[in-house]
């Protein structure tokens, strides 16, 4: 090989390793962008576009995690929990959801080792004293925390403020006063109960009302299966309440042949003048834009001796998926607790965080209303039936309270069966 | 001689064999089509109803007949079934007849056959989630216009809340399930109709038949396998309601508009997967013998006549 050859390969490969070097910094550069790990997200537990503006704010004020979302979750709850069980399952699913159900969806979760176990989070983050025992305990399974309870509701009378002033009437506190109401609104010419059972899921939540307002915890024990539904008295005297919203004339007629957002529009028309609703209802009054203004108050029990005050519990919850990168999510998971972001969602959305925050008082009236009573009232929260009962239990449920508002079947005859069927359910399984 | 014999004798065997396999090999791939999306389901379904598994959990317990045994002693499910019958019954004459009667009038008058046959056959090829939340407003208590329209033309005693009756809430579902499915029957007999040959009418016209001997004594009978495939097809959809009554009731009130695939989808959205395989599977040898059946029996009129 001659000098004149070498220096010619030596130019070539000089000139290769320029190329090489120029193009690594080219795809280094890139890269160094890139270096974000991602967060695959399908809801951050809040409904419509609030879930993009927070990922949108989260992306913003991050570098090295970013948050994907996908808008996956549209169907139904029972297509939802489908979608999310499946792709958990496939570690195909989302790193951090929110919006999970508690009771019988998170333990098959946890049962199925889809979730992570938190409960070292909890205690490194300090998360766990800033949630009440009794939703900390709603997110425990043998003794270890899966989920995050992101927000806390109650529900609660939501009556036109117009009629009730032109009726000269204030928010009862007490049964008899509630009945006074009903009775005046109903010789006014309104219908005082909105009630709308066609769809079938009302049904079971607003019997459950009624039960937890006349026979409070005992109701808790029947739904658990530790009661028998027939033996439970105050139950009977919550249904024959219930019932007499029908019998009485209070409620509007037809329950059974308009569904939940049907009898809405009945309240929004002014044709009906309260309805049992939680929270989320503020938002979504506030689109249907009715021409007057709502006020609030929690249904007086019907019993006045009753521990719990009213129906909800953990709207939604937070869980990390088995196959995540726990940093990254758990980065999420801060800034979604934070007081900063709950303030946020609490003034924009309406949604009453359940980790405990200072309610600001320069939000919406209303909103603050009901975000200071359900802190006030935290800890007397009957919790949503579903938390306890089988999901086929529940189901069954709507269909038998059908029953009786369309008279088939006595507020007795409901009970029985109701312990018919929990029964067959609790021996076959 | 004996060349001779065996000479053809091979020449014979040779063409057939290729005969015997290439139409196998066109229908190949609907086969495995088939196969993969049809029967491999069907089976597998079949096998997991012997199951108890909640569509998750690594590993499903046999349990036997036990989902069988449940859904046997079920009163719920007898009383689902019992309304597929009640629809079953309804859907086998209602929409056929309808079908039938619409057909025959299309195809008699000249002006305007093109958009009565349009306007006839549109609601069947709306969605069938559509046509139920038209109908769901169209029976609302208060906003509906079947109570108002009743009351215009002074029918108000039969106002009522027609879903929310629990003694009529499937015979309103089953209206709306007509509105949507006449179409396709008039479709049907509109081409068996024109299968007729028409110098068959021309003579029952010189003859001096009326509309109502040549409906039964040419129409009818020249329909004959029309109708076993229409009748057929209602069963199938009959047997397979679902979408309409599960937007208008939900089943309810009280289980009163329930149906074997609500009571199938109830099972499935609580992950009772065996149970839910195990009714469907009921269901889906009800609707093979009540449609090999019905078939059989025409077949064997059709022979004996």
């Amino acid at each position: 090989m001659n000098k004149k050859h070498l220096a010619t390969k030596c130019r070539q490969l000089a000139l290769i390793a320029a190329v090489t070097l120029l193009l690594g910094a080219f795809a280094i550069a890139p890269a160094a962008a890139q270096d974000a790990t991602d967060i695959l997200v399908w809801s951050l537990g809040y409904s419509g576009d609030y879930n993009e503006t927070l990922v949108e704010r989260f992306n913003e004020s991050n570098d090295d995690v970013q948050i994907v979302y996908e808008d996956v979750l549209t169907g139904t709850f029972t297509e939802n929990n489908q979608k999310v069980r499946i792709a958990l399952d496939n570690e195909a699913g989302p790193h951090v959801l929110g919006g999970v159900d508690v009771g019988a969806n998170l333990q098959a979760l946890v049962s199925t080792g889809q979730v992570l176990d938190l409960t070292e989070y909890y205690r490194a983050s300090g998360l766990i004293d800033r949630i009440p025992p009794n939703l900390l305990s709603q997110v425990t399974i043998e003794g270890r925390i899966y989920a995050i309870p992101q927000n806390m509701e109650s529900v609660g009378v939501f009556y036109n403020k117009d009629v009730f002033a032109e009726l000269e009437l204030d928010a009862p506190t007490e049964w008899a006063e509630y009945i006074e109401v009903l009775e005046a609104v109903k010789d006014a010419g309104y219908y005082g109960y909105t009630m709308g059972l066609a769809g079938g899921w009302p049904s079971a939540l607003m019997a459950s009302m009624f039960m937890y307002s006349s026979a409070g915890s005992e109701y808790i024990d029947v739904l658990s299966g530790t009661q028998p539904w027939t033996e439970c008295d105050n139950c009977l005297d919550g249904l024959n309440a219930f019932y007499g919203m029908v019998a009485n004339g209070y409620a509007n007629p037809e329950p059974l042949g308009i569904d939940y957002d049907q009898s809405l529009d009945l309240f929004y028309q002014g044709i009906n003048v309260m309805v049992l609703n939680g929270p989320w209802f503020i938002d979504a009054s506030a689109s249907a834009e009715p021409d007057f203004e709502i006020g609030f108050f929690y249904l007086p029990a019907v019993n006045p001796n009753t521990d719990i005050k009213t129906l909800g519990g953990i709207g939604g919850s937070l869980i990390v998926a088995e196959y995540a990168d726990v940093d990254a999510a758990f980065k999420v998971l801060d800034w979604l607790t934070s007081e900063e972001i709950a303030v946020q969602a609490l003034r924009e959305v309406s949604v009453q965080p359940a980790f405990s925050i200072e309610v600001p008082d320069d939000i919406a009236p209303l909103t603050y209303q009901i975000a200071s009573e359900t802190a006030a009232n935290v800890d007397k929260i009957g919790f949503w039936p579903v938390t306890y009962l089988p999901p086929k239990v529940f189901g069954d449920m709507n269909q038998i309270v059908q029953g009786m508002i369309g008279g088939m079947l006595t507020p007795e005859e409901l009970l029985s069966e109701m312990q018919e069927t929990h029964s067959a359910y609790l021996a076959e399984n | 001689m004996a060349q001779t014999l065996s000479a053809p004798a091979k020449r014979r065997s040779s063409p057939r064999y290729r005969l015997d396999l290439i139409p196998y090999f066109f229908i190949l791939p609907a086969v495995i089509i088939y196969v993969i999306f049809n029967l491999g389901p069907v089976l597998a379904s079949f096998v997991l109803s012997f199951f108890r598994w909640d569509l998750l959990t690594p590993t499903a317990e046999f349990i036997g007949f036990k989902h069988y045994d449940f859904i046997l002693n079920d009163d719920r499910f007898w009383g689902a079934l019992s309304h597929n019958f009640i629809f079953l019954g309804l859907a086998v004459v209602i929409p056929v007849a309808m079908g039938l009667f619409l057909a025959v009038f299309i195809y008699e008058i000249r002006l305007g056959r093109v958009f009565f046959r349009a306007a006839l056959f549109l609601p069947a090829i709306f969605s069938g989630v559509v046509i139920a939340y038209v109908w769901k407003w169209i029976y609302h208590p208060f906003a509906g216009v079947l109570n108002p329209a009743l009351e215009t033309f002074g029918l108000g005693a039969f106002t009522q809340s027609w879903l929310g009756n629990p003694n009529i809430a499937l015979y309103s579902t089953f209206i709306a399930y007509t509105w949507s499915s006449f179409g396709y029957s008039m479709v049907i007999f509109l081409a068996g109709l024109q299968d007729i040959p028409t110098d068959i009418f021309d003579a029952a016209r010189v003859d001096g038949a009326n509309f109502r001997q040549k409906l039964f004594r040419i129409t009818i009978p020249y329909l004959y396998d029309v109708f076993t495939f229409v009748i057929t097809l209602r069963i199938f959809t009959a047997m397979g309601v679902f979408g309409v009554i599960y937007i208008l009731t939900g089943g309810g009130p009280f289980y009163s508009s329930d149906v074997i695939d609500i009571y199938v989808f109830r099972m499935i959205g609580n992950f009772e997967m065996g149970w839910a395989t195990a009714a469907a599977t009921v269901n889906t040898i009800i609707v093979v013998c009540l449609s090999t059946g019905f078939i059989k029996w025409r077949e064997w009129r059709s022979w004996s006549s």
